[in-house]
């Protein structure tokens, strides 16, 4: 009986507390989800297709730059950017194996082929990496951490929040000022005019794969350094990404980042407030709401 | 029409001859010399450290009956499955082992969960079920083919609240994984812990494969316990323990047998440092040693608890076959008689749940990266 009133307690309790430390928490891993929805939101826009392997294209960088940075002792800013590009590298590959030979057949091929490559990444990540979790930490087990505005951050978490807000500012500037930005609206907006005005989709599909790669290679490495790294750490980062890209509005950019953003701080206040046991089903719960009541999303057009 | 076979349909027509001969062909030449035993056990996933030790002792194990005089004049061929700690994929493969591969006796599952999923086919087909290492209270009903050489978390639940208690640490905090395993170990701690005169503060659970527990840790943090109880699976406790160093939560940690396999240490290292937890008692006498050895020449690595028991569970199963011939009732009734197997994992026998009641547990602390007996200071 007595904890039961220390139960009813609780939410007033962490209310004064604790609410900067979750609203950060929720921001960074938020933040970690834009990125990875940008990924879906872009090369649905190019391609009209889900892309079921880029949760594994977040777990191939972050397995590349453990490769580079714990097994091959590299610097961490070459292993950083080494293994961005790396993702970036996967993102190209990936559309050419498995969307660009299915482009013209039905739209359900390339989601099939997608499927498989995930697959077949995680299988090649369990054979070469094992199964087991990995730190990508060097020198210690666990980071010093700093305090914040009331919150204890550690430095990576900062990193991330920064280095993601910071790439999405410079994904929209490239996508309104430059004219490879303007050939990625003009084929988003109308694939065949695009074409036949000069514009070759194709290399623009590319390239999109390898920006969604590059993307989703930031966020993996980040969250991986934060948080170890496993051959299944895609599954559920991708999901979550996808649910805040649909959450937004697929297809929409700005939509992906405010729902990545959404489903952060909806999932960590939930935690909190609701019920830690069930943190990972109100993304689930999220999905199944938009797709009820607004399936085109917050931002989406209809 | 001089051919009426058109190249295509002859094509074909090998195709079809040549994925037959996968099927056929490894039945015809086998079937009357190889006893096939399944295992099911995570070896993907976030205990698939647990799987893995387990699988190498059965390996350990196939490859010395092998060498030996076999089952019975039949050498034994292990079929291994990965269930990926899911428990809709245990039972996808304990049918696939049954209904395909036809195996005697099935090894698995590793988890608590995974058991009981199982468990409703392994007696529904007569087919002793086997598990090395799950050990949720449940299982003790889990019906008369469902056999465990790990001993029940009741007793372990029971022993770490007590041992806590009276450390003199009276309020505490659960953060436990939400399956059978985690949240079994929760509630029996929790009213142990109550029944004793403590309290717990806060319970919160998690789904399988949690890799942030910041915000429950800082929902922790403001109640300032004592200590906190972790029934979490390996993976999670690795990255728990980091974030409880970076969120600077004080309090003493107490373990379960998550902490069984040394991996937690290599993912968690210093962060690891001063825990106490409960163990299966570390196997010690004869028979371990000579599996010890084996295991080190064969693996290049200490053996664990799970992997000594994953020896186990072939060898007593191997042991049932032989006294008492292929079928699943006569398997299980020679279970039944076990009651004193000198296994590397300890004395096996066995009560009439199919419990283990030869073994104990005791507790550990994790000192210099080393696992100590824990004295009281």
């Amino acid at each position: 009986m007595a904890d039961r009133s220390i139960f009813c307690l609780l939410p007033l309790f962490i209310m004064r507390a604790m609410l900067t430390q979750i609203i950060f928490n929720g921001l960074i891993a938020g933040s970690a989800y834009s990125l990875i929805a940008l990924g879906y939101t872009m090369i649905y826009g190019v391609g009209r297709l889900i892309n079921f392997a880029h949760g594994e294209l977040y777990m191939g960088a972050a397995y590349c730059f453990f490769l580079f940075y714990i097994q091959l002792d590299w610097n961490i800013y070459s292993s950083f950017f080494g293994a961005i590009l790396i993702g970036a590298l996967l993102g190209i590959a990936l559309e050419r194996i498995a969307y660009r030979p299915f482009k013209e057949s039905s739209r359900l091929i390339p989601l099939i082929t997608t499927i498989g490559a995930s697959t077949f990444l995680k299988a090649v990540a369990i054979l070469f990496f094992g199964v087991q979790a990995k730190t990508l930490l060097k020198y210690a087990y666990f980071q010093p951490s700093f305090d914040f505005l009331g919150a204890t951050l550690t430095p990576v978490q900062g990193y991330t929040l920064i280095s993601s807000l910071g790439l999405m500012a410079l994904l929209a500037l490239v996508l309104k000022r430059t004219r490879f930005g303007k050939a990625i609206r003009a084929t988003a907006e109308d694939r065949i005019s695009a074409s036949h005005l000069g514009i070759d989709t194709d290399e623009v599909t590319s390239i999109t794969f390898a920006i969604g790669g590059l993307l989703a290679a930031v966020a993996g490495i980040l969250v991986g350094y934060d948080q170890n790294i496993t051959p299944t750490m895609g599954i559920l980062a991708g999901f979550k990404g996808f649910t805040a890209a649909v959450l937004g509005g697929i297809g929409n950019i700005p939509g992906a980042v405010i729902g990545g953003f959404c489903i952060g701080l909806a999932e960590n206040l939930g935690a909190a407030y609701l019920s830690s046991a069930n943190k990972d089903s109100i993304s689930f719960a999220i999905l199944l709401l938009i797709l009820l009541f607004k399936p085109s999303g917050i931002l989406g057009k209809k | 029409m001089r051919n009426p076979l058109s190249k295509s349909s002859l094509y074909f027509a090998f195709l079809v001859l040549f994925i037959f001969s996968f099927i056929v062909l490894p039945q015809c030449s086998k079937k009357f010399e190889v006893v096939k035993i399944g295992f099911i056990g995570p070896l993907t996933g976030p205990a698939a450290s647990y799987g893995i030790a387990q699988r190498n002792g059965i390996m350990l194990a196939a490859e010395e009956i092998n060498g030996g005089d076999g089952v019975s004049g039949k050498k034994i061929d292990v079929v291994f499955e990965d269930s990926q700690m899911d428990p809709n994929k245990a039972i996808s493969a304990i049918k696939k082992l049954i209904d395909i591969d036809k195996v005697t006796a099935v090894i698995g599952e590793t988890t608590t969960a995974g058991t009981l999923a199982i468990a409703e086919t392994a007696n529904r087909t007569k087919t002793v079920l086997l598990s090395p290492s799950a050990s949720g209270a449940k299982i003790t009903e889990a019906g008369d083919f469902v056999f465990r050489i790990s001993p029940s978390d009741s007793f372990q639940a029971i022993m770490a609240s007590k041992f806590v208690y009276e450390m003199g640490l009276k309020k505490g905090a659960v953060v436990f994984t939400n399956d059978d395993w985690g949240g079994g170990l929760q509630k029996e701690f929790q009213s142990n812990f109550n029944k004793l005169g403590g309290t717990i503060l806060a319970a919160e659970g998690c789904t399988p494969g949690t890799k942030d527990f910041r915000t429950q840790l800082v929902k922790i943090k403001s109640l300032r316990p004592d200590f906190i109880y972790i029934p979490l699976h390996p993976d999670e406790s690795a990255i728990f323990l980091r974030q409880i160093k970076e969120l600077k939560v004080p309090g003493q940690i107490v373990g379960a047998d998550n902490f069984s396999e040394k991996a937690i240490l290599k993912a968690a290292g210093a962060a690891a440092e001063g825990v106490i937890f409960t163990m299966p008692t570390e196997p010690s006498g004869e028979v371990y040693k000579n599996f010890s050895n084996k295991y080190k020449a064969k693996f290049n690595e200490e053996p664990s608890y799970n992997s000594a028991a994953g020896y186990d569970s072939l060898n007593i199963l191997v042991d049932a076959i032989k006294r008492s011939g292929f079928s699943g009732e006569k398997i299980k009734n020679a279970l039944y008689e076990k009651k004193d197997y000198k296994g590397a994992s300890g004395i096996i026998g066995f009560d009439q749940n199919g419990d283990v009641i030869t073994k104990t547990f005791e507790i550990i602390q994790i000192k210099n990266g080393h696992y100590i007996p824990y004295k009281r200071p």
